[in-house]
């Protein structure tokens, strides 16, 4: 009688623990994300006008605008996912589709992560040494570009191939066995159903470059003035932040930037997703 | 389908498939003559899948089998002792002539429309008139154009079971085959749409060949003309179905009819 009615009320037990804790956790994360955000737009908000969006900085960026840091950040950006997207994309479909399971692919994909695993101060290290210097790029938005491209190639081949992988192999032997070729079966079939996910990863990559201080300040520069040019140095949000914050010039228009960087990851997570749905919509 | 195109005879001889070192299929000769249904009967692992995916070469680009012997489609010997064809534009044109329908329905996830059109738009077929007329041509063929061609946009994965794999069969009609391979395709279908499938075989074969593996011994006897017994990798016998069913030859088919087995 005792041992049944322990029986009986230990799971129950354990699972008002388990509900409890996996809310909490839940909670505290959101919590998190919450107050970090708060904490910055109370900060910043303040500090944000339509000419701080659209002025040139003066006086080092104590005053006036961040007009050229939005700019040099999008450029930046932009040049990475160009870079980034049909590097990793190729790759991923040439793991997913063209390897089988072996030691080649074994090596491969570890060498992927543990590429995933390096710290960004090293990949500006390395774009410093190879784009800036040995290519003679010099600071400029190419070789941040670049160098950030090759930053979130990891994130951008890991989360497409397991895209690829997740769409069940019956729709390539049904697109084979109505007359496509492999790569036919691969380019109308597999890559729409794979769409979301191949997505998923670059916006990820995106968030990553977008946010990037270390490999940038090594690689596109600090200049303030607006880039006419790839091969025009150029400082990013994320560095023109860290630069106001570390040489003490203004904590006012540091936080003001931190606000508009954070407000551009959230629109462009938002657009490109939008878009992603509009896109897959239209295939099926 | 139309005027130009006619069923084909195949001719298999010899044919072995292998997965590995295990073997599915030994030293098989079969002759299904143009324009019939021939249905292949037999227990789980008797070869009739690997004999059928064989003929379209799926299982030697697919699947990862070995297949030697001769199989000659019409005139064009598609497996020959010398070299399996493994370029891709002739993969592609034979898998246009010999179509196939799957176990299980395989829709792709897309409109009705553009499952039915998959095929010959790969094919390079883009004119939108010409590919409505094949469309509807394909889905009367497989008995399903009443029932949705009001709403040809709907994602074909929305349908019931047994209406995706008449959209599957309509799909595979819509490349112009000559000759149709069908994998169980009823099985775990309903009533009504394993009649509608039977109907369409029954009424097309006059200008396509179909090739049908079945678990239903019942559905061999209502719609095949001519019916082979497979057994561990083996065909036992072949005769015309009402023979084969009145007057097995042989011991293993009748314990087979007799439902000893399998």
């Amino acid at each position: 009688m005792v041992e049944e009615h322990r029986a009986s009320v230990a799971p129950r037990l354990a699972q008002q623990v388990a509900r409890v804790g996996l809310w909490g956790a839940t909670a505290l994360t959101v919590g998190i994300l919450v107050f970090i955000v708060v904490f910055v737009m109370q900060r910043g908000l303040g500090a944000i006008s339509w000419s701080f969006l659209t002025d040139a900085p003066q006086r080092s960026g104590a005053e006036g605008g961040i007009f050229p840091t939005i700019v040099s950040t999008l450029y930046v950006t932009l040049a990475a996912v160009v870079v980034a997207t049909p590097l990793g994309l190729g790759a991923a479909i040439y793991l997913a589709e063209y390897t089988t399971e072996g030691r080649l692919s074994g090596i491969i994909r570890r060498g992927t992560e543990s590429l995933a695993g390096i710290p960004s101060i090293i990949f500006g290290l390395f774009g410093f040494a190879f784009f800036v210097t040995a290519l003679g790029m010099g600071w400029s938005i190419l070789s941040g570009g670049l160098t950030l491209g090759v930053m979130i190639l990891p994130t951008v081949i890991r989360t497409s191939e397991e895209a690829l992988r997740a769409v069940p192999r019956e729709y390539r032997h049904v697109a084979q066995s109505l007359g496509a070729s492999k790569w036919d079966a691969i380019r109308s079939v597999v890559l729409p159903v794979a769409a979301p996910g191949v997505v998923t990863g670059i916006v990820l990559g995106i968030g990553r470059a977008i946010s990037e201080t270390a490999a940038v300040i090594f690689t596109a520069g600090v200049a303030l003035a607006t880039p006419r040019s790839p091969f025009d140095s150029a400082r990013t949000m994320s560095v023109h932040f860290y630069t106001l914050t570390m040489e003490g010039i203004s904590d006012e228009q540091a936080y003001g930037t931190a606000a508009v960087l954070v407000v551009t990851i959230l629109v462009i997570n938002l657009a490109a997703y939008t878009l992603m749905r509009r896109f897959t919509r239209s295939l099926r | 389908m139309n005027a130009e195109s006619g069923p084909d005879r195949i001719v298999a001889t010899g044919v072995s498939v292998r997965y590995g070192d295990r073997v599915a299929l030994q030293r098989t000769d079969l002759t299904v003559e143009a324009g019939t249904v021939h249905g292949i009967i037999g227990p789980a692992g008797s070869g009739k899948t690997s004999f059928l995916r064989t003929l379209n070469l799926m299982s030697v680009e697919l699947d990862g089998a070995q297949a030697d012997g001769s199989i000659c489609i019409g005139a064009d010997e598609i497996l020959s002792d010398e070299r399996v064809r493994r370029d891709p534009a002739s993969l592609s044109q034979l898998r246009r002539r010999v179509g196939i329908v799957f176990a299980t329905p395989q829709p792709l996830p897309r409109s009705i429309y553009e499952n039915v059109v998959y095929g010959p738009r790969i094919a390079g077929v883009s004119d939108r008139a010409t590919l409505d007329a094949i469309v509807e041509r394909a889905l009367r063929a497989a008995h399903m154009w009443e029932e949705v061609s009001d709403r040809l946009s709907l994602m074909a994965t929305r349908l019931s079971g047994g209406q995706q794999q008449r959209l599957c069969l309509a799909r595979t009609l819509a490349t112009n085959p000559r000759v149709v391979l069908l994998d169980e395709p009823c099985s775990g279908l309903d009533p009504i749409s394993t009649a509608r499938i039977e109907e369409t075989l029954r009424t097309l074969k006059s200008q396509i060949t179909f090739v049908l593996v079945t678990n239903s011994i019942y559905q061999a006897e209502r719609v095949a003309d001519q019916t082979s017994f497979f057994l561990m990798g083996e065909r036992i016998e072949t005769a015309a179905t009402v023979d084969l069913f009145a007057r097995p030859t042989r011991p293993e088919t009748r314990d087979y009819l007799d439902g000893r087995f399998g």
